[in-house]
């Protein structure tokens, strides 16, 4: 008898051992370590990045990653100086031809004039869309590139979905996840940059030719173009919403179950195992959390640049609208002002589809919390 | 002092004119010529300068290689175009001025041609 209540003892202290949070933080470090982010690597690695997933993983598990709001100000100040530096050199080829076009107006004058201005409206059209075919194939790659990194984060994240209790809410948005992100990916990074040059060319029509009013239209089409953006986004995050709440309730459901029977059926034990399976599946959802911020950050790296360039690029070209305005340049002003109002679109579909990826990385966070105490 | 010899070369053929055109007005109009191409030689240094100055822009521009010679170009030949059709109609020829600003259309259209194939080939390879 005494022998028995020793064991019971032991057993009592092994488990609250278990239960440990010391003990929970090595167990989520040890299921890093057995984590294949092999994919993830080779994603990053493709996307240029300068990351070491594995120790960005394990400093998001022990907290050790320092995120000063001061260092990553100034990182993001020098990016954003970076992008205007570089988009500040496409400034004198958009501004040239309005230059010239308004000195041989004064000088000339006559409808000799007038066409010489056309061909500068032309050069200047050409100067414009050669930053937006540049701002479309960077969006393009990093958008791609993400999609890359999402797909190889979306199944480690379902992984360890499944090992913190929340199996059905797994398997329901391993799927929709991956159906969500191809489709955002290819609306906004293949079919929204396509939009936006139909736009461009509408701009550079109505500009060329003083005849052809093509104001509405313009405008028609950068509306759609909005509302078309924010109609998917609302559905596809809708969407995945709705099955993480769908299967939350089942997960929710069976691990309580589990745990009641675990607590009622096991004698004397039964509450510390109970609480030991609350502290393994606390691990795995702390390992889960942190491959989700580790995706999220690897997006934002990727998509950073990008988004910033153009920013500049929009902030550029409002620029030398406002600077042809006073030259007379009425026509260049214009199709400035449109080119600027298209690449407003582009920046739109690609933080849609950023944002997009990040709630979609947001929502395998959310989910699986009702699966513990 | 450019500006003011070109205005006293300028005021001095007008008058010159005013006086041939009852008499002789064929000489009126070389008059004409000449002070017009008298005022055009003594501009020629500020013309140089500005040319100068819009090809330095050009190459910080970064355009492709030809369109800022085609810009200052169109420029050039607008500015050559008016002073010739100027002329033509100070001689009473309107038909020979409306020619030389058609012919001058057409020249500066040609020249923006390789512009707008490159710019609809742009716009094609976007929207591919």
């Amino acid at each position: 008898m005494r022998t028995a209540a020793r064991c019971a003892l032991l057993c009592l202290a092994l488990l609250l051992l278990c239960a440990d949070p010391v003990r929970a933080e090595q167990d989520a470090q040890r299921l890093v370590e057995a984590l294949d982010v092999g994919p993830l690597e080779h994603a990053a690695e493709e996307a240029e990045l300068d990351l070491n997933v594995p120790a960005l993983l394990r400093g998001f598990v022990t907290g050790e990653i320092p995120l000063d709001p001061d260092s990553l100000l100034q990182k993001a100040r020098a990016l954003f100086l970076a992008a205007w530096q570089r988009t500040l050199a496409f400034f004198p080829g958009v501004m040239l031809p309005a230059l010239l076009a308004a000195l041989t107006a004064r000088l000339a004058g006559g409808r000799g004039a007038s066409v010489a201005q056309y061909v500068c409206c032309l050069a200047g059209a050409l100067a414009e869309a050669a930053l937006l075919r540049e701002l479309i194939e960077s969006i393009g790659g990093a958008l791609r590139q993400t999609a890359g990194i999402a797909e190889a984060v979306f199944p480690l994240l379902a992984g360890l979905l499944a090992a913190s209790g929340a199996g059905t809410t797994a398997s329901m948005l391993a799927s929709t996840a991956a159906f969500a992100c191809r489709s955002a990916v290819h609306l906004f990074g293949t079919v929204g940059p396509r939009y936006c040059a139909i736009n461009a060319a509408v701009a550079i029509a109505g500009s060329l030719n003083p005849r052809l009013s093509l104001n509405k239209l313009f405008g028609l089409l950068a509306d759609l173009g909005k509302w078309a953006a924010g109609i998917a986004m609302t559905f596809l995050v809708g969407l995945l919403s709705v099955q993480g709440l769908l299967g939350a309730g089942y997960d929710s459901a069976s691990v309580r179950a589990a745990r009641y029977a675990v607590d009622n059926l096991l004698p004397v034990i039964g509450g510390e195992v109970a609480d030991t399976l609350d502290a393994i599946i606390s691990s795995a959802r702390l390992v889960k959390n942190a491959a989700g911020v580790t995706g999220m950050a690897l997006v934002v790296a990727v998509c950073v640049r990008p988004l910033l360039r153009t920013t500049a690029a929009l902030i550029c070209l409002r620029l030398a609208a406002a600077a042809m305005e006073p030259l007379g340049e009425d026509a260049l002003a214009q199709m400035t002002e449109r080119f600027a109002e298209v690449i407003r679109l582009l920046l739109i579909f690609a933080s849609a589809c950023t944002v997009q990826l990040l709630l979609l990385l947001g929502v395998f966070l959310v989910v699986g919390k009702s699966a513990v105490r | 002092m450019t500006a003011v010899e070109v205005v006293l070369i300028c005021v001095a053929a007008a008058l010159a004119c005013a006086l041939l055109r009852g008499t002789h007005p064929e000489l009126a109009t070389g008059v004409a010529l000449a002070g017009g191409i008298a005022a055009l030689y003594l501009l020629r240094t500020d013309l140089q300068a500005v040319a100068e100055l819009l090809g330095q822009l050009a190459e910080e521009a970064r355009l492709r290689e030809g369109h800022a010679a085609l810009l200052l170009k169109a420029s050039g030949i607008a500015l050559v175009s008016e002073f010739g059709a100027d002329l033509c109609r100070d001689a009473g020829e309107r038909a020979l001025a409306g020619r030389i600003e058609l012919g001058t259309r057409v020249v500066l259209l040609a020249m923006a041609a390789p512009l707008l194939r490159e710019l609809f080939a742009l716009i094609g390879a976007l929207t591919a």
